[in-house]
């Protein structure tokens, strides 16, 4: 068994219970290796269909940024058997995929984070889960033997995401509770001692599920570290309690956001604008009951100020890089850093690239939109606001500009997805 | 230009060669995948030249379009704009005009045509090809040519091979006051269509240029004409071609029409094809094409070819996840446009290094063998290298032959 090792090398000096972080993440594997350290608060990157998406597989080992991929596993419903459990090998989602295990750790969830279509529903037996050809069941016992099979890093636990038309009830919240607890509970129940040794049991992730209601929150994280007596201990024997078997935790927004929108647009009509902190606060309400030392994810953050304001509020160390990849895919270059730099600032360099433009509001843009004319004619650089990494220096803007993102969509996001993702 | 043959096949007419260019040496039999837009689809400039290839084809008429040639002056020409610091050839504009523009009136003059983006009637002279392409700054540049359809008959044939020779006087003018002639080399563009008599003529006033001109492109086929009459006109022209220019044909990119050509003597050859059928699913392989989008592949763990050497065959990349990603990720299309390229080019590659070691018709007939196999081989192919001396049927005598084009394909079965 593979551990991953998180290391919280310094907190903020805040004196709130759950604080800001910089830390270490790297992952042990059963030979005594190692793979490359992830500094965290960092990034994961996604992937559709297995994929990074517009990155051939050279570019992928050449971009330093990608070290942790999630691997929806939805897609492969469309054969069964799923086709990455067939894979020979001892790695066979590392090998299928192409991500190194050397180099890369590789997560697994059923469904796509970033899926918000609407779904049929859930029920006690089963998630339902999308792939090209409609919709699949999926039980936890299904899940179980997918996970055992492919053998990622780490493994999203099934958890209960009703995905059907808004709004739901609290009776539907308490469901989603008591079914992902339950489904945590038959994931962590150990495996025959027989089979152990064949088979490689990945670490596990948890999405921590309650819905819009923080005590619904609360609830589902203080089930996971409250102790377990008889027959619920039983099940997961040797653990006491289910946190003990887990070694993350998953923020998930997206369906926070759908139940929100509409919720929102119900009560106060024609006042749409969010307070942006009640994400922060609803995470919190997860967080609060739960240990500090381990890796705090979260999903669908939708810009770089909602991460700061994650990182600053409930001290998340790993966010998803769909942002800025769905950046890359609409051909807008990112060019920011934080703090903001201020006008006068030698950090410019802007005898090679000129810096994204100011709006009205007198906002800075985070990046250049590269369908726009006047980039035809920079023969420089991507980004005027940082140097790491080696690809912007080396892809000038007139080659994927204007000209060629109409006619050359391949090649065009291949240069923007390859760009360092960091922030700084 | 320096051009050097460094060996010949004994039986057949097939050369090897290298070419010095101003952006580097090239051996020749080779293959130039086409960038239209000053990028091969799907790859970066520095992945294509991992590949190792060092030839690559820009089309000037989508060049001038966009970026447009104020955007290319300010970059410093394609190399420049494109990262590309190997070699490059240019068309002249002529073929794309005629086939992709609503309206083209040929005069004397040039090429009238209108803008696909606004309509606008602009007229391509062969001193305005020369200006674009000298702006462009390829290696190689082509002459602008009067094109007609290869299946095009009468007196139009004769009038366009007549005005191409014309029109070379005036690009063979324009190109020499330029004073690019140390860093670009013109090649002339034999026409004619498929009449052998209009062919020579051609041939005859092109030679007498020779002087003038770097090399020889054949033009004007692979434009859905008998495979039978195809490869009868480029033996005829590389037979008459001077010996110490290159020969180029345009528009071929089979890989049995590739070597059937070498076998006639070609030098050069471009065509969109690998790397269009790879967009579309197709992996190019020496045992046929490979149709990923089959569900034959789904649960297929083996690479696409064993010990290819591209980068998705090294990397262990398997039939079964190209399957899954195939037209639903662009990087399935990066993945198997990198193959088809080394597949080309290992193609080639093969031809030369069996031509050096004199084994050149042995490695024609593995490569059919292997190819098509128990499917039956082409006709026209059989005709065409037989008529070199190499009989594909020798110790395959009870091997079906197809006539017609014989292209071989897979075709994706639910
Ligand atoms: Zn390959």
């Amino acid at each position: 068994m593979s551990s991953l090792c998180a290391h919280v090398l310094a907190y903020s000096q805040r004196s709130c219970p759950i604080r800001p972080r910089l830390g270490t993440l790297s992952l042990q594997r059963l030979d005594g290796s190692s793979t490359p350290e992830i500094q965290t608060p960092g990034f994961i990157t996604t992937s559709s269909r297995g994929v990074v998406p517009h990155l051939s597989r050279d570019h992928v080992r050449s971009t330093p940024s990608i070290r942790w991929t999630n691997i929806p596993f939805e897609s492969f419903l469309d054969r069964m058997p799923p086709v990455p459990t067939l894979q020979p090998g001892s790695d066979p989602l590392h090998t299928f995929t192409g991500f190194p295990s050397k180099q890369h750790i590789l997560s697994l969830s059923l469904r796509d984070p970033f899926d918000g279509r609407e779904m049929p529903a859930n029920n006690k037996q089963f998630v339902s889960a999308y792939c090209i050809r409609g919709v699949r069941k999926v039980t936890p016992a299904d899940w179980k033997k997918y996970a055992l099979a492919c053998k990622p890093d780490l493994v999203v636990a099934l958890s209960d995401v009703p995905y059907t038309s808004q709004p739901h009830s609290q009776k539907r919240a308490t469901k989603s509770i008591e079914r992902s607890t339950a489904w945590l509970a038959d994931f962590l129940r150990p495996i025959p001692s027989t089979e152990e040794s064949k088979l490689h049991r990945p670490d596990v992730l948890v999405n921590l599920v309650g819905g819009l209601e923080p005590r619904a929150r609360t609830s589902f994280s203080e089930s996971l570290v409250e102790t377990l007596h008889g027959k619920e201990q039983e099940q997961i024997h040797p653990l006491h309690r289910l946190d003990e078997g887990v070694s993350g935790y998953i923020i998930d927004l997206l369906p926070l956001r759908l139940s929100r929108r509409l919720e929102t647009f119900q009560s106060l009509p024609g006042q749409t604008v969010l307070d942006p902190e009640t994400y922060v606060e609803l995470a919190r309400a997860s967080l609060a009951p739960l240990p500090q030392n381990k890796v705090r994810i979260a999903y669908s953050t939708s810009s770089p100020h909602e991460i700061l304001r994650f990182i600053r509020g409930v001290g998340i160390d790993l966010f998803d890089s769909h942002w800025a990849q769905r950046a890359a895919h609409i051909g807008v270059a990112l060019d920011f850093r934080f703090p903001v730099i201020s006008d006068e600032s030698s950090i410019w360099n802007e005898e090679e690239c000129s810096r994204p433009r100011v709006r009205s509001t007198g906002k800075r843009e985070l990046g250049h939109n590269l369908y726009l004319e006047k980039y035809s004619h920079q023969h420089v650089r991507l980004a005027s606001s940082f140097l790491d990494g080696t690809s912007p220096s080396s892809i000038q803007d007139a080659v994927i500009c204007p000209c060629e993102l109409v006619h050359q969509p391949l090649h065009q996001p291949t240069s923007l997805t390859a760009m360092p993702m960091s922030t700084t | 230009m320096e051009f050097e043959i460094l060996a010949r096949c004994p039986t057949t007419k097939a050369r090897v060669s290298r070419m010095k260019l101003a952006h580097g040496v090239t051996a020749l039999p080779t293959f130039m995948p086409v960038a239209t837009q000053a990028a091969i689809k799907g790859l970066t400039a520095q992945q294509v030249e991992a590949l190792g290839i060092n030839l690559i084809l820009n089309n000037t008429y989508h060049l001038n379009l966009r970026p447009g040639m104020k955007i290319l002056k300010e970059a410093g020409g394609a190399h420049r704009f494109q990262g590309w610091n190997h070699n490059l050839l240019t068309d002249s504009g002529g073929f794309q005009l005629v086939s992709l523009s609503k309206f083209t009136k040929i005069t004397e003059e040039g090429a009238l045509f209108s803008s696909p983006f606004d309509g606008e009637l602009t007229m391509l002279t062969p001193e305005e090809s020369m200006a674009i392409q000298h702006t462009i700054g390829a290696d190689i540049i082509m002459q602008l040519d009067d094109v007609v359809s290869s299946l095009t008959t009468g007196p139009r044939v004769g009038e366009a091979m007549w005005r191409t020779i014309r029109w070379l006087d005036r690009c063979i003018e324009a190109h020499e006051q330029s004073g690019k002639t140390d860093v670009q080399n013109l090649f002339a563009i034999v026409q004619g269509g498929l009449d052998p008599d209009l062919r020579d003529q051609c041939l005859e006033e092109m030679i007498k240029r020779r002087d003038r001109v770097a090399g020889y492109a054949i033009g004007g086929l692979s434009g859905g004409e008998e495979k039978d009459v195809f490869w009868r006109v480029i033996k005829q022209c590389a037979d008459k071609l001077p010996d110490d220019r290159p020969r180029y044909s345009m528009g071929i990119g089979f890989a049995e029409d590739l070597l059937v050509c070498v076998a006639l003597g070609v030098d050069m050859a471009d065509c969109v094809f690998p790397t269009r059928t790879a967009r579309f699913g197709v992996a190019l392989t020496f045992n046929g094409p490979m149709n990923l989008r089959s569900a034959k592949y789904a649960s297929d763990f083996k690479p696409i070819t064993e010990g290819c050497p591209c980068p998705t065959c090294s990397d262990g990349t398997t039939r079964a996840m190209l399957h899954h990603i195939v037209a639903l990720e662009t990087a399935a299309a990066h993945a198997l446009t990198q193959h088809n390229l080394v597949f080309q080019a290992r193609v080639m590659g093969g031809a030369r290094d069996a031509i050096m070691a004199g084994t050149f018709p042995q490695y024609l007939k593995t490569f059919f063998a292997n190819y098509f196999g128990d499917d039956g081989y082409p006709e026209w192919c059989v005709n065409a290298l037989r008529s070199v001396g190499v009989d594909l049927l020798e110790d395959r005598p009870n091997v079906k032959i197809i006539p017609g084009q014989g292209v071989k394909w897979d075709r994706a079965e639910p």
